[in-house]
């Protein structure tokens, strides 16, 4: 099984996407691509061909569901998960977003000491899935 | 892996959360003016929702930056928010908490946090008899709700003695407000408050806890015994049930088993790695779960540098140049004082062969680098609190949960040569209960057991942490005052003399009261462990043949 190295992130929020490289690029020995909105990493995301996609539920313009969307269209990220985040509200909400495809969700306020791991472990259980 | 210095790190975090805290603090300010001038109109529908995505965008972020009751405060609005607009209720009290939201969190933002979840907060419960300074400040904030006036002045006095700061309140709207402004400690709740039946206590106690993120620690009294009640405060998160004649030194001991978990100093770890980066990144991760972490990346220094720092849990790279972790775990194995430390081996490849050959050898778990930061922080917090519950349990008295006779000797063995090599002075205290024969045969053992609880809470409490404490027999302790000279120390035990014998413990529906003698005496040089002890045990003696219930410092 490959490693988990390249994490393309979209979230519209600065703070978030600062402390989001740290806990992934600084703690996690991750390579991050932030992008700050859906189209923009609609653009990249091909060129930084990333391992899995981080991407936030509530965004201005293109929200997350909308995003991925867009993304399932790009050729290059055929197999890549996809793995929501999201501040929690009700404990359905969650199936909806994997209805949608995504293989994951991770609630947000987040740990940053633990979101390398967290993503770790969701990759590990999304590659033994696939082989299995 | 390539692994930013862990300072580095941790400055960028911290400079982080300094930035997002100015940015919430004016985004709080900003929401309070924009619902100001908000109705529940129909074309104020668009401003609600922007709101609504503001409260949502901090639910989502304060608690990643360590303001978690600010996140979960905004969740809160926001959700009561979602449905106020779907279902069009009133927006009025909604408004109204949104406009106090900042002046409510304002204490927490004018604070600079940093701790960030998860990590182990320090609790400042650890206060210094010996400095006469130390204010109320640092004492745990205990609120207490009791109608009964009398008893819950006495119920204050008490726990004053055992350094709690604490509060009656005989409202519970006050103690609500009280909890707002700031959360105590710990809560102590009459469920029989007002005569409304059994549960109105604990109905205030569910609202305030219902407002606070963290878990406030909720002590209940009650006259009944019945189920329902019981069940309930179960399922309200109260953390001890007392039931009536009240027994404040029962209180004053279940307060202090719960926040002594607090205080225990953090677990110590550590580490050897030739791979310095390695080393840096695994120190950041346990470091930010709360553990006092030294690295090493020469093995050969490793019993040097543990005898310095008496690791809880030792962890070793299994390939390193010099020497293999299990050849080194040998090494530390030979040494018979470390034979309880817990071994945990990383290693880069998870060649189950050389992870049998290395767990034969010495050790107690293999891991696999890359390891998960919380795979790691799982991994060695289990062994670390196993092994300190194990050396807890081998040397701690079952009773009191103070050091033994043998180990309190020990302990005061080392602590002389390090007063010594210090130039530190240091005292020793023989102390007893008196007349704690009568108490067994007047009202039996169990309550015997109880006076010499409440003495052993009291002397835990009130004493620094690098004080020695140990049952030295039945009813006798033996203290050992760290850094301290013969004055103070006998001013600290005549002070704890006055708390005892305030306390009044309840038997058979009679009160008393009790008290204790000691002998104290400042180490002098060329003191050993016995003659100190023996010289202590003769001041000890000729407080009792004065009279009982002093302490002597003279020969």
């Amino acid at each position: 099984m490959a490693v988990l190295q390249r994490v393309l992130h979209v979230d519209d929020d600065e703070s978030i996407s600062a402390i989001t490289r740290i806990a992934l690029e600084s703690i996690g020995g991750l390579q991050v691509l932030s992008c700050n909105s859906g189209r923009v990493a609609v653009e990249q995301a091909a060129a930084f061909s990333p391992d899995l996609l981080l991407i936030d539920v509530m965004m201005p313009d293109m929200d997350g569901p909308a995003t991925l969307a867009a993304l399932a269209e790009v050729v290059a990220l055929d197999g890549v998960p996809v793995v929501f985040m999201t501040a929690k509200t009700q404990p359905g909400d969650h199936q909806e977003y994997i209805d949608l495809g995504a293989t994951a969700v991770i609630v947000k306020p987040f740990d940053p000491m633990a979101l390398a791991g967290k993503l770790e472990s969701i990759w590990t259980d999304f590659h033994g899935s696939q082989s299995g | 892996m390539d692994h930013n210095p862990v300072d580095i790190v941790q400055e960028r975090l911290r400079q982080l959360r300094e930035d997002y805290r100015l940015w919430l603090d004016d985004e709080l300010n900003a929401l309070t003016g924009k619902v100001e001038g908000l109705t529940g109109d129909t074309h104020h529908r668009v401003a609600w929702l922007e709101v609504r995505n503001r409260l949502h965008k901090i639910a989502g972020g304060a608690g990643t930056f360590g303001f978690c009751d600010i996140g979960e405060a905004c969740r809160e609005l926001e959700m009561q928010l979602d449905e106020a607009l779907s279902t069009g209720r009133a927006l009025d009290d909604i408004k109204h908490s949104l406009m106090a939201l900042h002046e409510r969190f304002e204490p927490a933002l004018d604070a600079t946090i940093s701790v960030l979840s998860g990590q182990a907060e320090a609790i400042p419960v650890n206060t210094a008899s010996s400095v006469p300074n130390a204010t109320a400040k640092a004492y745990p904030r205990v609120y207490i709700l009791e109608d009964d006036e009398t008893l819950g002045h006495q119920l204050c006095q008490i726990l004053a003695s055992f350094h709690y700061a604490a509060t009656l309140f005989v409202d519970g709207l006050a103690l609500q407000q009280a909890c707002r402004a700031q959360c105590p400690d710990a809560l102590i709740l009459d469920l029989h408050f007002a005569d409304d039946g059994a549960a109105e206590g604990l109905a205030i106690g569910e609202a305030i806890q219902h407002e606070t993120t963290a878990q406030l620690p909720i002590f209940a009294t009650e006259e009944s015994q019945r189920f329902d009640v019981q069940l309930r405060a179960v399922r309200a998160g109260v953390e001890g049930f007392l039931t009536r004649p009240l027994d404040p030194i029962r209180l004053a001991e279940m307060l202090e088993v719960h926040l002594r978990g607090h205080r225990a100093a953090p677990m110590r770890v550590l580490m050897v790695d030739d791979d310095a980066a390695t080393l840096d990144y695994h120190r950041l991760v346990l470091e930010t779960a709360g553990f006092s972490v030294t690295t090493l990346d020469q093995p050969e220094l490793v019993l040097e540098v543990m005898e310095n720092f008496a690791p809880d849990v030792l962890v070793l790279d299994v390939s390193m140049p010099q020497c293999s972790g299990p050849e080194l775990a040998q090494i530390v194995r030979y040494h018979s004082r470390w034979l309880q430390v817990p071994i945990v081996y990383l290693s880069a490849s998870g060649d189950a062969r050389a992870q049998l050959t290395a767990m034969t050898k010495a050790g107690d778990d293999f891991m696999v680098k890359p390891i998960a930061p919380e795979a790691l922080v799982a991994a060695v917090t289990a062994r670390a609190r196993r092994a300190r519950t194990l050396a807890t349990a081998l040397s701690r008295d079952g009773l009191t949960g103070l050091l033994k006779h043998a180990d309190i000797k020990e302990q005061l063995g080392a602590a002389l040569a390090q007063a010594r090599r210090r130039q530190q002075p240091l005292c020793v205290v023989m102390l007893d209960i008196d007349h704690f024969k009568r108490v067994n045969d007047t009202y039996g053992h169990l309550v015997g057991d109880e006076v010499i609880r409440a003495l052993a809470n009291l002397l835990s409490r009130r004493l620094r942490e690098s004080d020695l404490i140990g049952r030295y027999g039945g009813e006798e302790f033996l203290l050992v005052l760290n850094d301290c000279e013969e004055p103070q120390a006998v001013r600290i035990v005549d002070e704890l003399r006055e708390a005892f014998a305030r306390f009044s413990f309840l038997a058979d529906q009679q009160s008393f009261a009790c008290t204790y003698s000691a002998g104290v005496l400042q180490a002098s040089a060329g003191n050993g462990v016995e003659t100190l002890i023996g010289r202590a045990d003769q001041r000890l003696y000729r407080a009792k043949s004065e009279g009982r219930n002093r302490v002597v410092a003279a020969d």
